[in-house]
C-alpha cells in the first residue's frame, strides 16, 4: 500500500498556545481585580471602564472564550492532525481562524468596559461581534471537518466525537441565543423577552458550560492523558456510552439555573431531573480518565504533567457531583444567588479547565520545541501553589454561600426576619471574600511561574514548525466485513453521519423544552396592568444594562416567605413580557430589585448612586458618579421604540415621533422632586433616567392590586 | 402556521416524558451494542493516540532533570 509523506503544522498549535497563555494571564488578572473591588470598591478609580460591574464580564469572557477557547483550538489542532494522520485541511483557514478569534477577543476587551453589552451572561457581546463569532466558528468547522474527511485513519477516535459535538452544539447555541434586532451599530435587543428569554439564555448558558468547557476538554483528556501516561484509555466501550448519554442529557439541564423562578414548573422539573441524570455520564468520563492510570499511579510521583491532569479530572468529578446536587430544588432554594454558585463554577473552571490546560501546556510546549521543560521544580511549585489556591478560593465561598443563604431565610421566634437589612448578610461574609482573593492570588502567581517556565523552554530551542510524518493512504473503496458492519463502527467511519446524529441528539432537549414555553400561552399568563416602559424608563433600563447592574442585583423574588417578607410580592411570569432582555440575574451581591419601585424616594437613589455608603454605611457597592454628570444620549431613542415595537412591545404607532417630549416631561417631574429634596440636577443627566427605571420596577402589579 | 399547528396539539407538555422514554430505550440499545463489541477492535481504537512514534522524542512522560 502506498505510504504518504506529509507534515503536521505545529506553528498554528504554538500560536494558539501562546494566545492561551497570554489571555489566561489577562483574564485571571481581571478576575483578581474584580475580587479586590469587592473588598475595596474605590479601586474602580471612579471610572466607569474599571468598575466591577463592567469588568466582571471582561473576566468571564476572557477566561472562557480567550483562555479556554484558545486552549481548545491549540489542543484540537494538535490532536486532530495526529488522530487523522493528516495535516489540517487548510493552513490559510487556520490563520484566519487564529487571527479572527484574537481580534474578537480584543474587541470584546474594548467594547465591554465601554458599556456595549447585551446584558446577557456569557453572551454579552453586541451583535457585530456575534456575527464575527459565527463566521470564525464556521471557518474553524470547515478546517476541522475538512481534516476529518481527508484523514488517513479510517476510524474516528473518541476525542474527535467530542470535538464534533462541540462544534455543532456551540454553533446552534450561539446562533439561536443571538437572535437579536439591531437598533444601531452597537446596540440591539434580543428577539425573546422575559420568561422565554430566560429559558433560551440558560439553555445557551448551561450548554456553553457543557459544550465549551466540558466536551472539548473531555476530548482533550481522551487524547493527552493517554499520551502523557503512555497508556490507552481504561475503557473505550465506556467512552462510547458516556459520550452519547452526555450529549443527549446535558442540553436538558439549562432550567436548573431558573429554579423557583417565574419559569413554568414543568420546565424547572425537567431541568432538575436531567441534571441528576447527568451525574452518570459525567462520572463515566471521570472514571475513564482516572482508571487509565490503574496500576501506574507511581508515575504521578515523578510527572508534574500527570499531577495536573489527575487533579483536573478529579475536579471534574467534584464539579459534576456538585452540579446535580445544586440542581435539587431544596438545595437550590438555599444556594441560588449566593457565593456557593461562584465556588461551584471555580472548582470546574480552575480545577478542570485550568489544570488540564496547564498539564497539556507542560506536555505540549517542550515537544513542539524538541526540548525538555526548563524547570521541573518550577512546574511542581506551580502545581502546589495552584492546588492550594483552589482550596483557599472555594472553601471560604462555601462558607459564605451557606452563611448568607441561611441568614436570608432566618426568622425570629416572633416571625420577623432576623436580618431584615440585606447589607448585614453581606458584611458577615466579607472576611470570606478576603480569603477568596488570597486563593485567587495564589492561583495567579502559579500561572506567572508557568509563563516564565514556558518562555525559558521556548527560548532554549527552535520550534519544529513542520513535523514530518508518514502514513498509508486510505483505500478509496472500503468493504465492511464482520464486526465492521456494526452500527457504531459504521458511524465512526462516516463523519457526516456521525455529525448528523450528534446534532439530532443535542437538538432534542432544546426543542422539547423551548417550543412549549413559546407556544403554550398558559406558560406565561398575561397581566393586564403590565405596560411597556416609558421612554425615560427605557433609557434608564439601558443604563442599567450598560453598567452591568445584573452582575450584583437580581430582579426575581422567589415564592419563599423569607423573600416576600424582605422584598414584596413574588415575581410573576407576566410581569416580564416586555423585558428585552430579561434581567433576573444570577447573583445577589446586593439585594433583589424587582420590587424596589416606590420603596425609596428619588433623592435616596440619587444619593445612593453618588455614594452608596451615604445611604447604606459599609456598603461594598462602587460609586457611579459619572451618572450624575454624563448627559443622556437620546439620539437613537426613536429607533429603540420602533425596534421594540417590531419585537412585540405594544408602543403605539408613531409614538417614537414624540417619545423625546414624553421623556422630557417625566424627567422634569423627577428633577422637581429632587429639587424639593435640595438636590439640584439638570434633567439631561443619566441619573434621572436610571431613577425613573428603578422607581418603575415591580409597580405594574400594584396598579390593580394583583396577587 | 407552525405555532397554530403546535397549539392544536393536546398535551404538548407531555412530550418531554416521551422524550425521556425514547432516551432510555436508545440508551439501552447503545449499551447492548457496546457490550457486544469485538475486543480486538476496541483495543485497537483505544490505542489510536499511541499509534506510531512521535517525531519529536524527548523521552515519553519525562519533564526535565534541570531542577
Amino acid at each position: 500500500m502506498a505510504v504518504d509523506r506529509f507534515a503536521y503544522d505545529n506553528r498554528i498549535v504554538r500560536d494558539f498556545g501562546i494566545a492561551t497563555i497570554v489571555f489566561g494571564v489577562v483574564g485571571m488578572l481581571v478576575g483578581l481585580a474584580a475580587a479586590l473591588q469587592l473588598l475595596l470598591p474605590e479601586l474602580n478609580l471612579s471610572q466607569p471602564y474599571s468598575t466591577f460591574s463592567r469588568i466582571r464580564p471582561v473576566h468571564t469572557n476572557a477566561v472562557i472564550f480567550a483562555f479556554v477557547g484558545n486552549a481548545i483550538f491549540m489542543s484540537v489542532y494538535y490532536s486532530l492532525q495526529r488522530l487523522c494522520k493528516a495535516r489540517m485541511y487548510s493552513d490559510l483557514l487556520g490563520r484566519i481562524h487564529f487571527w479572527g478569534w484574537q481580534l474578537i477577543i480584543v474587541a470584546a476587551a474594548v467594547s465591554l468596559p465601554m458599556g456595549f453589552t447585551t446584558g446577557k451572561e456569557y453572551a454579552e457581546l453586541e451583535w457585530p461581534l456575534d456575527v464575527a463569532i459565527a463566521i470564525v466558528w464556521i471557518v474553524f468547522g470547515i478546517n476541522m471537518f475538512g481534516t476529518i474527511i481527508k484523514r488517513r485513519e479510517r476510524h474516528m477516535y473518541v476525542s474527535i466525537w467530542f470535538y464534533i459535538a462541540t462544534w455543532v452544539t456551540v454553533m446552534v447555541l450561539h446562533v439561536v441565543n443571538s437572535f437579536e434586532l439591531p437598533v444601531s451599530l452597537l446596540k440591539s435587543y434580543p428577539l425573546y423577552a422575559g420568561v422565554q428569554d430566560a429559558l433560551v439564555q440558560w439553555w445557551y448558558g448551561h450548554n456553553a458550560v457543557a459544550f465549551f468547557l466540558t466536551t472539548p476538554y473531555l476530548g482533550m483528556m481522551y487524547y493527552f492523558l493517554p499520551k502523557a501516561a503512555n497508556r490507552p484509555v481504561f475503557s473505550y466501550r465506556l467512552s462510547i456510552v458516556h459520550f452519547w448519554a452526555l450529549v443527549f442529557i446535558y442540553i436538558w439541564a439549562g432550567p436548573h439555573h431558573l429554579l423557583y423562578s417565574a419559569l413554568p414548573d414543568w420546565a424547572q422539573s425537567l431541568g432538575t431531573a436531567f441534571s441528576i441524570m447527568l451525574l452518570a455520564p459525567s462520572w463515566g468520563g471521570m472514571l475513564n480518565g482516572l482508571l487509565t492510570l490503574r496500576g501506574a499511579w507511581d508515575k504521578l510521583r515523578e510527572s508534574v504533567v500527570l499531577k495536573f491532569m489527575v487533579v483536573a479530572v478529579t475536579a471534574y468529578g467534584m464539579a459534576t457531583f456538585e452540579g446535580p446536587t445544586l440542581a435539587v430544588k431544596s438545595v437550590n432554594a438555599l444556594s441560588h444567588f449566593t457565593d456557593w454558585t461562584i465556588a461551584h463554577v471555580h472548582v470546574g473552571a480552575l480545577g478542570w479547565n485550568g489544570f488540564l490546560t496547564f498539564g497539556i501546556l507542560y506536555w505540549l510546549i517542550p515537544r513542539l520545541y524538541g526540548v525538555k521543560l526548563y524547570s521541573k521544580t518550577l512546574a511542581e511549585l506551580h502545581f502546589w501553589l495552584a492546588f492550594l489556591g483552589i482550596i483557599v478560593y472555594v472553601l471560604p465561598l462555601y462558607f459564605a454561600g451557606i452563611t448568607q443563604g441561611l441568614m436570608w431565610k432566618e426568622f425570629t421566634p416572633e416571625g420577623f426576619l432576623s436580618y431584615p437589612v440585606f447589607l448585614e448578610t453581606v458584611l458577615q461574609i466579607v472576611p470570606m471574600y478576603v480569603i477568596r482573593t488570597v486563593g485567587g492570588g495564589m492561583f495567579f502567581v502559579g500561572v506567572i511561574i508557568m509563563v516564565y517556565n514556558l518562555i525559558r523552554t521556548m527560548r532554549s530551542n527552535r520550534l519544529t514548525t513542520e513535523e514530518q510524518a508518514e502514513a498509508p493512504a486510505l483505500a478509496v473503496s472500503y468493504e465492511a466485513r464482520g464486526h465492521d458492519r456494526m452500527i457504531h463502527r459504521i458511524m465512526e467511519r462516516k463523519p457526516l453521519l456521525f455529525t448528523l446524529l450528534a446534532t439530532v441528539a443535542i437538538l432534542f432537549g432544546g426543542v422539547v423544552e423551548i417550543i412549549p414555553t413559546f407556544v403554550v400561552r398558559s406558560n406565561v399568563p398575561t397581566i393586564s396592568s403590565v405596560k411597556p416602559l416609558t421612554p425615560l424608563e427605557l433609557q434608564g433600563r439601558d443604563i442599567y444594562l450598560r453598567e452591568g447592574c445584573y452582575t450584583c442585583h437580581s430582579q426575581l423574588v422567589r415564592p419563599f416567605r423569607s423573600e416576600t417578607e424582605r422584598y414584596g410580592e413574588y415575581s410573576k411570569a407576566g410581569e416580564y413580557v416586555y423585558d428585552h432582555p430579561f434581567q433576573w440575574g444570577s447573583k445577589r451581591t446586593g439585594p433583589d430589585l424587582h420590587r424596589v419601585g416606590g420603596k425609596y424616594p428619588d433623592a435616596w437613589h440619587y444619593r445612593h448612586m453618588e455614594d452608596p455608603t451615604s445611604m447604606s454605611p459599609g456598603s461594598i457597592m462602587p460609586r457611579f458618579t459619572w451618572l450624575l454628570t454624563d448627559r443622556l444620549d437620546n439620539s437613537i431613542l426613536s429607533d429603540k421604540i420602533s425596534g421594540l415595537r417590531r419585537l412585540g412591545v405594544p408602543y403605539p404607532e408613531g409614538f417614537e415621533n414624540h417619545a423625546a417630549s414624553v421623556l422630557d416631561i417625566q424627567a422634569g417631574e423627577i428633577t422637581q422632586r429632587l429639587s424639593d429634596a435640595q438636590i439640584e440636577v439638570a434633567r439631561e443627566w443619566e441619573i434621572i433616567a436610571l431613577i425613573a427605571y428603578l422607581q418603575r420596577l415591580g409597580t405594574d402589579i400594584k396598579a390593580t392590586g394583583d396577587k | 402556521m407552525i405555532g397554530e399547528a403546535l397549539r392544536a396539539v393536546d398535551g404538548l407538555v407531555q412530550y418531554p416524558v416521551a422524550g425521556l422514554l425514547l432516551f432510555v430505550v436508545i440508551f439501552a440499545l447503545v449499551l447492548i451494542r457496546v457490550i457486544r463489541m469485538d475486543d480486538a477492535y476496541v483495543r485497537r481504537l483505544s490505542r489510536l493516540p499511541l499509534d506510531g512514534v512521535d517525531a519529536i522524542e524527548i523521552e515519553p512522560g519525562a519533564e526535565d532533570d534541570r531542577s
